[in-house]
């Protein structure tokens, strides 16, 4: 008996030894290993959507065209003469006070920290398409995809940051490599961005209809956009002109909606003036536009269930220089300067209100109402690019690439200028060039407040130091400015071969 | 053995044993480890029986070792025994209690007085700089590998922590808590062993007459510390202060600017006017609506009995807490069997069983959002609830829930646990014991939360309910075999075995929004019209498997050699790493038993040296060996998807790179212990000195911001650790009526880096060599005066604490930073005109200088008293909440609630004030040190007086008792509480002062 149960343990432990110590795992079922992904059409497209569109989403707090201080369109309009916020942390006030510290945690800052790694996924995502073995065709397409969120990404940075790092081929083979990367020139970057959008445009679609299944992905109308953008911070008037004129055709058929309002509501979603809008959905990405903004007394809403945080502003400094001529403009039909509370009381600047609601500026409401929405999330959606801005952009490039106010140019702006139910200006307004650029940039500035354009139209008509001063009182804005800080953590990361922008 | 021979013999395990003795008058001497010896006396006799006295003083000497047992004066490593005496056990709550301050070289901390919470262990400070410094658990032999409170975490709200160690073991239970501490004691438990391992061994049954213990005790807990806030009066007056000083900052008035008030166009206007303030009607105090009383309870009850071949213990507890804060409980319901059967002589059969439920009701504790943070800053000028019934909301801050309002809010968390063991032990030939045993350690939590629309949140989204579920199993199997042998003055002791573990886990998660009633809670989530509900689920394994064995060898109880040797083999390494070794050697020299030491035995008893060397090993990382993809960032959970058309395509990206040579961290340590003992052992001196090297760090080290990945698993460098510890215990009086006991303890570590990484990204103020858990900041230097210029800040205004301008980087021509042969940039040493990261100097760190334990029971005659301190010594901190709560108080033009203090702050017509000014919030640069402070605290932890009832008929013993848990701290910090107030937000569940009546009956 003692010889069994003896022989027993000891082929026990000798079985255990031998079945469970040879082949030690270590597993995680919820992942999916590279060497079965990707291999097939549907996960190409997973990786190109989740490397090229998973940046250019207004996903609640999530993506570059988030409503929240994270948004680029929230915080670069913050940063301008137009954005101001009632709510009183200290990162609100430096950014509307012009005040930016390459220590700072959340905002403009930070958007380097969270998006440079993109640009390195991107290129990946490339290589990896690359060897893959799917048809010539879609993958000729997945490819223009990834160029152009590549490319617009990087004009993004770009516009904020000056010079950005570029992925080393050491990188790419190697994730896990210590080796600092220097940041490119300007003149690298600028080529970079300049070669993926325009290697992007033959294999993208002009233009998808809404609700038709590929609506929401990158087409040719958005990389010639982005394009424009960037010939624009470029100076380089001719080519920014020739997209321009691109757009205009008829082939992509888009033009203005009729009133200002309808451009942001859910009935009108992807009407001819949108030419990109990150795709919201009730219940799937939401942007909160409107409860970032409205009032918590504000009334006049059918849905109640929209809640109301009571932040955003846009300054009276800025009301009164760009509108203070225009009382009747229907754009101020969305852009409250006056409401009525839920006790009756009408607010505005004189009387903003026990609450002060009404303090700091009007409200910039802009969006219409979902009807669905319960709380902060809003299933419209979030419109990133749209004709009225190519039109006024295209005016000023035919304006300053001929170097004098022409008929065109004029026409092209009185499109906006008089869809807001204004007269439109004559030839004869303008003494001189300089004169109808600065009759531009406001119009610009009542045209599209909040949509992240004002920064760069600023700085690019040179008025940013200046209008900062004097419309939002700041003391500390400076011409280094004009460019945002890179993030310490960056500079540190470095180790002395990243150069931090001048002035920080 | 026969007295004044040579023969002797050992029994087996029945106890039975056979001796060839020469006829006549002998005297037989027998001795067992744990009872007293005994000589008796025979006379011509074929059958005797010994019946052997269990002798406490020895018993409490045998200390468990990781497979094994050894007496404490063979002890060769750095081990700290707890003996649980019962008496004190059955007014803690958990068995965290038990161990704060009582052994020294174990760093406890209580995380939060919230009801279950869990608390961290910290053996010999924390050289790791992964996440896991956690010490190894071993239950009756079983290794714990606890799970996280992220492995349940469910909703927005942040419930604190939860105990998931400790958790589902009822204190009462225990009979010893052993602490290894040296690398020696510990590299027996090799891999897992490099922080620690703290072994846990629970009653077990005797032979007998079944004995019946009963022990329970009631209690109420109070807080201990209130947060003193304004009451609606002085809040809307220190609003209108807030409101002039805007007024006067706006418009450049006074110390802003010079000008006089009378040359403002722009009128001041007060928030609120004499008969506003006047006529208010409501004084709320919010924190007074969401407090309580609390109550805490617990019975425990224990049979141990047992025949000759079977022994039993039956054990079965209830434990409840309510909270101070309502709605806030723990209920905690144990039972226990140990069963050792005895088949034959030579085998034994043993089970142990434990099942455990948990059920916490929790609270959103919450950062500022939470009810902690919202009751003490909940504007008082509003009822509870509004005309309507319904919750009030501040009009002027919509954003911010009612804190009662978040009592609503059902939040429960249930987490069963099944630890389970059974051994075969056999002794095929005398000396040798094999042992088999296997284990399975049955972890199952669900964490359930509805946030109904009474709340603001709940509002917002029609209602939202969460539930979790996690489920963790681990296996274990393993084989030991232990031969001793005695011969001569030599004794002898050889273990080695094989273990084998798998870790197993998985979770399920779904959510809802938008009901149609609240009354489902989170028990219909088909119920919600959320669009598309969160639904997610993982799964994960690992194995482990190791080999190991032990060597001991005494020489005339006075030379003592052990050396253990482990192998270690983890499925989380690439092939080439898989298998790690660690071999440990320690020695000890009991002088005081070498016959030059006899003249001084009188009133030395005791002296022992010790020294050990030993490796151990830390595979605490969850890696994976391939490179794999997932649809949700790891940050925040959120998924990469997009919609295209009308439907919605995940994305999927690159989520984690396997690291090939990634490989185990491993501890290096010496160990000098020196044992003394004093006049019969009455005063015993216990010291360590320990210096440990910890090399090939693994941690999730972050990689460039450019990386396609965030991070990666990695060997990122070596730290060292030393630290000295000391123990006394002294029976200061003994005498038939009263007798007093001391017990001391005193430990201090520090914590170094040795060297760093290629990959290290140093900061300006970094050093090569620096503390592990540095505290960097900016210097103060005052608060900036009325027209004084300090070029440094830019936009700064009087009253904003002035930060020192001390260094600036070196750049090269083109602008990039100067670095020396580490990364570290190179500073100037002078003042650059920037406050920037460069001025920011290291003060120090976040570990406690110094721990202390200091215990001390009283008896006279039937009666007896304990008194029980801790404390921490050279603690930074940061400030108290009167101090940092009231650095932003911007809140004000809200009506926001901020502490009393805020009288303390500077203005125009406090320029003596020493808080910062009104405006302190738009600094970006923050108040620096100006707050921080060297401070310390020594807590009573108990006193508990009792009442032995002498011996009645059917009571073999009864004692009844008293407690007061907590009743006093001293300490110069002025918050709430240094050990439970939080670093990060300070809104911290109040510690609690509990007053208990007990009773423990045994029959």
């Amino acid at each position: 008996m003692k010889r069994i149960i003896y022989y027993m343990l000891s082929a026990a432990m000798a079985l255990a030894v031998s079945v469970s110590c040879v082949d030690l795992d270590s597993v995680d079922y919820s992942a999916v290993n590279d060497t079965i992904f990707p291999t097939t059409d549907s996960d190409a497209d997973a990786i190109v959507i989740g490397a090229a569109y998973s940046p250019f989403r207004s996903k609640e707090y999530v993506g570059l065209f988030t409503s929240a201080h994270d948004g680029i369109h929230v915080f670069s309009d913050m940063a301008s003469d137009i954005g101001t916020c009632r709510w009183s942390d200290s990162y609100w006030y430096n950014i509307i006070n012009i005040n930016f510290s390459a220590e700072e945690e959340q905002g403009p800052v930070i958007i380097y920290n969270n998006y440079i790694r993109d640009i390195t996924r991107m290129t990946n995502v490339l290589r990896t398409l690359d060897a893959m073995d799917i048809e010539q065709e879609r993958k000729d397409w997945y490819v223009a995809q990834v160029r152009c969120g590549r490319g617009w990404l990087a004009y993004i940075l770009y516009d904020m940051f000056g010079a950005i790092q570029l992925p080393t081929e050491e990188l790419l083979d190697n994730p896990a490599s210590t080796t600092p990367i220097p940041r490119a020139t300007a003149e690298q970057t600028a080529e970079f961005i300049e070669n993926d959008l325009l290697a992007a445009i033959p294999d993208l679609e002009p233009r998808y209809e809404y609700g038709t299944e590929n609506y929401g992905r990158f087409t040719k109308a958005l990389a010639y956009t982005v394009l424009m953008k960037f010939y624009m911070h470029e100076g380089r008037w001719e080519d920014a002109e020739k997209c321009g004129r691109e757009l205009v055709k008829p082939e992509f058929g888009f033009g203005l909606v009729k009133r200002y309002k309808d451009i942001f509501t859910l009935e009108n979603e992807g009407n001819d003036e949108t030419i990109w809008a990150c795709n919201c959905m009730h219940g799937e990405n939401m942007q909160m536009w409107l409860s970032h903004t409205l009032p918590k007394d504000y009334a006049d809403l059918e849905n109640t269930d929209i809640e109301r945080f009571n932040g955003y502003r846009v300054t009276w400094e800025f009301m009164d220089a760009a509108f203070g001529d225009y009382p009747d403009d229907e754009r101020l039909e969305v852009l409250l300067t006056e409401y009525t509370s839920a006790s009756g009381d009408t607010y505005n600047q004189e009387n903003p209100g026990a609450l002060e609601n009404l303090q700091l500026g009007a409200v910039p409401m802009k969006y219409g109402e979902d009807p669905e929405q319960i709380g902060m999330g809003s299933g419209i959606d979030w419109i990133v690019f749209r004709y009225a801005d190519v039109l006024t952009l295209l005016s000023e490039a035919i304006a300053r690439n001929a170097g004098a106010v022409t008929q065109e140019a004029v026409n092209y702006l009185n499109d906006v200028h008089t869809r807001a139910g204004l007269e439109p200006y004559e030839m004869s307004d303008f003494a001189s060039l300089e004169a109808f650029l600065t009759e531009l940039l406001d119009e610009r500035g009542r045209e599209l407040w909040f949509e992240g354009c004002r920064r760069s139209d600023l700085i690019r008509h040179g008025k940013y130091v200046e209008y900062c001063k004097t419309r939002k009182g700041s003391v500390t804005v400076d011409e280094h400015m004009e460019l945002f800080p890179l993030p310490q953590d960056v500079i540190n990361e470095g180790k002395g071969v990243i150069v931090q922008n001048p002035g920080y | 053995m026969i007295q004044g021979t040579n023969t002797a013999t050992t029994t087996d395990l029945d106890g039975k044993f056979s001796l060839m003795c020469p006829s006549g008058n002998i005297v037989l001497f027998a001795s067992c480890l744990g009872y007293k010896d005994q000589s008796v006396r025979i006379w011509n006799s074929d059958n005797i029986r010994i019946v052997m006295e269990p002798d406490m003083e020895v018993l409490e000497e045998a200390v468990a070792i990781g497979y094994g047992t050894m007496k404490k004066s063979d002890l060769t490593g750095a081990v700290s025994s707890i003996k649980v005496d019962d008496g004190n056990v059955s007014s803690v709550t958990s068995v965290t209690n038990i161990l704060a301050g009582k052994a020294a070289g174990l760093e406890v901390s209580m995380g939060s007085a919230n009801p279950g919470a869990g608390a961290t262990f910290r053996i010999r400070g924390a050289a790791s700089v992964n996440s896991s410094n956690d010490p190894l658990i071993i239950i009756d032999g079983f290794p714990i590998s606890p799970s996280t409170d992220s492995d349940i975490a469910v909703g927005d709200y942040d419930t604190g922590s939860s105990d998931n160690v400790f958790g589902s073991i009822n204190p009462n239970d225990i009979e010893s808590i052993e602490v290894l501490k040296d690398a020696s004691s510990t590299a027996i438990y090799g891999a897992r062993a490099a922080n620690g391992v703290i072994i846990v061994t629970t009653k077990r049954g005797s032979s007998g007459a079944p004995k019946v213990t009963y022990s329970g005790s009631g209690g109420i807990s109070v807080m201990a510390r209130r947060y003193e806030m304004m009451d609606a009066t002085e809040l809307m007056n220190a609003a209108n202060t807030y409101a002039y000083e805007r007024w006067m900052l706006d418009n450049g008035v006074g110390i802003y600017g010079g000008k006089a008030p009378e040359d403002v166009i722009k009128p001041y206007i007060p928030y609120y006017t004499d008969e506003q303030i006047a006529a208010n009607q409501y004084d709320t105090d919010w924190f007074d609506e969401i407090s309580r009383v609390g109550y805490q309870t617990q019975h425990n009850l224990s049979i141990t009995g047992g025949s000759d071949y079977t022994k039993y213990l039956v054990s079965g507890s209830y434990f409840r807490q309510n909270g101070i804060i309502k709605e806030n409980d723990v209920t905690r319901a144990t039972l226990r069997i140990n069963l050792d059967q005895k088949i034959t002589s030579w085998m034994n059969l043993g089970v142990n069983l434990s099942l455990s439920r948990n059920t916490l009701n929790a609270i959103p504790l919450g950062g500022m959002d939470g009810i902690i943070g919202n009751s003490t800053s909940y504007t008082p000028l509003l009822p509870v609830k509004d005309e309507n019934g319904d919750y009030s909301i501040n009009p002027k801050n919509s954003m911010i829930p009612n804190p009662a309002s978040l009592l609503e809010i059902t939040n429960i968390t249930k987490k069963n646990r099944a630890l389970g063991t059974a051994f075969l032990e056999i002794r095929p030939v005398e000396g040798l014991t094999l042992r088999g045993s296997i284990g399975l350690d049955a972890n199952f939590q669900k964490h359930q939360v509805y946030v109904p629309t009474s709340t603001l949140e709940g509002a917002l989204v029609d209602g939202h309910a969460d539930q979790r579920s996690y489920e963790k199993n681990d296996y274990l199997v393993d084989f030991t075999a232990t031969y001793s042998k005695d011969w001569g003055k030599h004794s002898f002791t050889a273990m080695a075995g094989y273990s084998w573990q798998q870790f197993n886990a998985e979770s399920f998660s779904a959510s809802n929004e938008e009901f149609p009633v609240d009354s489902f809670l989170f028990n219909n989530l088909g119920a919600g019209n959320a669009v598309r509900p969160d639904v997610s689920s993982w799964a994960n394994m690992y194995e482990m498997a190791s080999f190991f064995g032990r060597v001991n060898w005494s020489y005339g109880d006075r030379y003592l050699v052990t050396a253990t040797f482990r192998a270690d083999g983890s499925g989380r390494f690439a092939k080439n790493n898989k298998w790690g070794y660690f071999p440990s050697v320690a020695a000890g020299w009991r002088f005081s038993e070498e016959p030059f030491f006899a003249p001084l035995k009188s009133w030395w008893s005791n002296g022992k040296l010790r020294l050990s060397f030993g490796q151990t090993g830390n595979s605490a990382i969850n890696a994976q060996q391939m490179n794999v993809y997932r649809n949700v960032n790891g940050d925040d959970g959120k998924e990469y998807n997009t919609q295209f058309g009308t439907s919605n395509h995940q994305g999927f990206v690159l989520y984690e790179i396997a690291n090939p040579n990634l490989k185990w961290e491993t501890t290096t340590e010496w160990n000098v212990g020196l044992d003394l003992g004093f006049f019969d052992n009455r005063l015993n001196i216990s010291a360590e000195y320990f210096d440990k090297v910890i090399s090939d760090l693994l941690q999730w080290r972050d990689l460039m911001r450019i990386s396609e990945v965030r991070s990666i698993a990695d060997n990122i460098g070596k730290t060292q650790s030393r630290g000295f510890e000391l123990t006394i215990n002294s029976v200061n009086i003994s005498t038939k009526d009263f007798s007093w006991t001391s017990d001391l303890t005193f430990s201090f570590y520090r914590d170094r880096w040795l060297e760093r990484a290629d990959s290290w990204t140093p900061r300006a103020f970094d050093q090569y060599d620096g503390w592990l858990r540095r505290w960097d900041t900016y210097l103060s230097d005052g608060l900036i005066q009325p027209g004084e210029e300090v070029p440094w800040m830019p936009g700064a205004v009087a009253g904003q604490v002035k930060l020192k301008d001390i260094n600036g980087y070196v750049r090269n021509p083109d602008g990039t930073y100067v670095v020396d042969e580490h990364g570290i940039p190179v500073l100037s040493g002078e003042p650059d005109g920037v406050l920037n990261e460069a001025d920011r100097v290291i003060i120090g760190n976040n570990d406690p200088g110094y721990l202390a334990g200091f215990n001390n029971t009283f008896r006279y005659r039937n009666f007896d008293l304990n008194i029980y301190f801790y404390g921490q010594f050279g603690l930074l901190n940061y400030g108290s909440y009167q101090q940092i709560w009231t650095v932003d108080v911007s809140g004000l033009s809200t009506d926001r609630n901020y502490p009393v203090s805020i009288t303390n702050k500077f203005s125009h017509d406090n320029l003596d004030g020493t808080y910062p000014g009104y405006f302190q919030n738009q600094s970006q640069w923050g108040i620096g040190d100006y707050f921080t402070t060297k401070t310390w605290f020594i807590r009573c932890r108990n006193i508990t007086l009792g009442y032995t009832i002498p011996k009645q008929k059917r009571l073999t013993n009864m004692r009844v008792y008293v407690d007061v848990n907590n009743p006093f701290i001293i300490t110069p910090y002025e918050g709430i509480d240094l050990e439970t107030d939080s670093l990060d937000d300070g809104y911290s569940y109040p510690n609690i002062r509990t007053f208990s009546v007990g009773l423990s009956i045994t029959f």
